[in-house]
């Protein structure tokens, strides 16, 4: 299995907003990241994969297998998880565990307790509960993540996992992911959404991008670091080297931005520094870009 | 979209959906609205009995059987409150879970079960209390048969108006009819000189087919319009 999902002209129509149509594919094995600013349609595409939102129209091939997201055998194979209110505020972790065990096969009540205590929520087996309600939006995350990592999935989806976690438990997260990527035969992958991709760059070895509903760019980070440069340089060769560029901020003193890699020559022959890109610089260029073209 | 069936038994679905066993969760809510509706009638016979009215004259009165109905419904009535939008904490949870839509039918339905377990068991245990000259209630254990009946009617009448999109409109609209249903069981019982009847009958057997017909519909309407879009 090459891809784990094959993504065919999704389109999702809500008054002024319409996603797609979407055309991708999610490579088996590796983590991929929806990147894209709010309201870019990356939680709309996350719920139509995930079955969550129904879809105006194409189809989603899982696991080279089935395009029925409603059946239980993918239902079993996707673990999924929303950026807020997953699960009832009046749960605890015992409701969790029980509720888990009953809506999945390959729920692990034990692995489900030894993620809890890893990731510091409590523990399942304690007699005093601490409900949801009264947890903080980082500890419901926590809870939310050890919750689907507990299931023998093949398919985490995630929605925003990082954006209400401290620094620490990010880097948490980026272990988890590798850990649970390395716990499969090759058959394992992540799809995970953000909008401030600095702290997740060690887990994704995929990006897709995202504005207005439409997939901008996408495919390896590796390969997406050999496109594109960062440039810098001077403010006086700044007309220049602003036509030979993707996106571009710049002042009096100085501009910096985003090109193809193809043009390295000619920007060096302006002065200008080049550079690779690391994930976080890639992503501002390019949004930013999709921004201004969109104006 | 075809109808996949569930392999998770009803009971599981309902504490899948509400997080606690189907007997746990409906001899506790039973309990607590027998708690609450005890505390109410015994608050409001000893201020009766303050004010010189006497304290079993207090409890003994059409508007206790009237109070009667609404702490035995309570929990009835929140429950259809309920509209399990896709939005409300935990929505997107059951969305994905196994068996998916036909999980949530089977859910409604245990729920339904639990809304007639609660009554039987609330109105019993009235009706026990007042039998035995504890809080006696107007028409004894005939107002209490007329009041389940009528608690069980209202509760699929009401449950058409969960269709209203309108989320203050909704509630609003279907308190008004589920009490409006209740109160015909002190109503009828007024009107009849406190005899069970024809018209009791009739409406246990309202209840019945409507609670069918309504949760065919509802469940159609919320598929239609809520899970599938």
């Amino acid at each position: 299995m090459e891809n784990v999902l094959k993504i065919n002209n999704i389109m999702k129509k809500y008054s002024g907003f319409t996603l797609g149509e979407i055309n991708t594919e999610i490579p088996a094995g590796f983590s991929t990241a929806l990147i894209g600013a709010n309201g870019a349609g990356k939680t709309t595409l996350i719920d139509v994969i995930c079955g969550v939102t129904g879809k105006s129209g194409g189809s989603i091939t899982y696991f080279d297998r089935s395009d029925d997201s409603d059946s239980s055998e993918i239902r079993n194979m996707i673990g999924y998880c929303s950026s807020s209110n997953f699960f009832p505020y009046d749960w605890n972790l015992r409701i969790i565990a029980n509720t888990m065990g009953i809506a999945f096969d390959g729920f692990s009540r034990d692995r489900f307790r030894e993620l809890c205590k890893k990731l510091k929520v409590g523990d399942p087996n304690e007699k005093k509960q601490k409900k949801l309600i009264k947890m903080s939006d980082g500890n419901k995350m926590r809870v939310y993540l050890a919750a689907v990592l507990a299931r023998d999935t093949k398919l985490l989806v995630l929605d925003e996992p990082a954006s209400s976690l401290d620094p620490l438990a990010r880097d948490m997260l980026c272990d988890l992911f590798r850990e649970y990527i390395a716990g499969g035969s090759g058959d394992r992958s992540v799809l995970f959404s953000t909008h401030n991709i600095a702290d997740m760059e060690y887990a994704t070895d995929y990006a897709i991008f995202m504005a207005d509903g439409k997939i901008i760019e996408q495919g390896f980070v590796e390969d997406l670091k050999e496109k594109y440069i960062l440039v810098h340089g001077e403010a006086d060769k700044r007309s220049e080297a602003e036509k030979l560029m993707l996106s571009f901020t710049g002042n009096s003193t100085n501009y910096d931005g985003i090109a193809l890699a193809e043009n390295t020559v000619q920007l060096s022959q302006l002065d200008a520094a080049v550079e690779k890109p690391n994930l976080q610089q890639l992503s501002v260029g390019i949004l930013r870009k999709a921004e201004k073209d969109g104006e | 979209m075809e109808n996949k069936r569930s392999s998770i038994p009803w009971l599981k679905a309902y504490e899948l959906y509400t997080g606690r066993s189907f007997l746990n969760n409906t001899v506790k809510l039973t309990l607590f609205s027998i708690a609450l509706y005890m505390f109410f009638i015994l608050f409001t016979a000893f201020i009766s009995g303050i004010e010189g009215e006497g304290f079993k004259n207090g409890i003994d009165s059409t508007a206790n059987l009237f109070i009667v109905n609404v702490y035995g419904s309570l929990f009835v009535l929140m429950r259809l409150w309920s509209n399990g939008a896709k939005e409300d904490p935990g929505g997107k949870f059951f969305r994905t879970v196994k068996g998916g839509f036909d999980t949530y039918a089977k859910a409604h339905t245990a729920i339904i079960c639990e809304a007639a377990v609660m009554i039987i068991l609330f109105f019993a245990v009235a009706a026990l209390i007042s039998k035995a000259g504890i809080l006696p209630l107007m028409y004894g254990i005939k107002g209490c048969v007329s009041s389940a009946v009528f608690v069980f009617l209202a509760r699929p009448v009401a449950s058409f108006f969960k269709m209203i999109e309108n989320n203050a409109l909704r509630s609003i609209t279907m308190t008004l009819v589920f009490y409006l249903v209740v109160s015909m069981g002190t109503v009828t019982l007024i009107l009849t000189g406190g005899r069970l009847g024809w018209v009791h009958v009739a409406a246990a057997a309202a209840a019945v087919i409507l609670t069918a017909i309504s949760e065919k519909v509802v469940l159609d309407n919320f598929r239609k319009k809520h899970w599938d879009c």
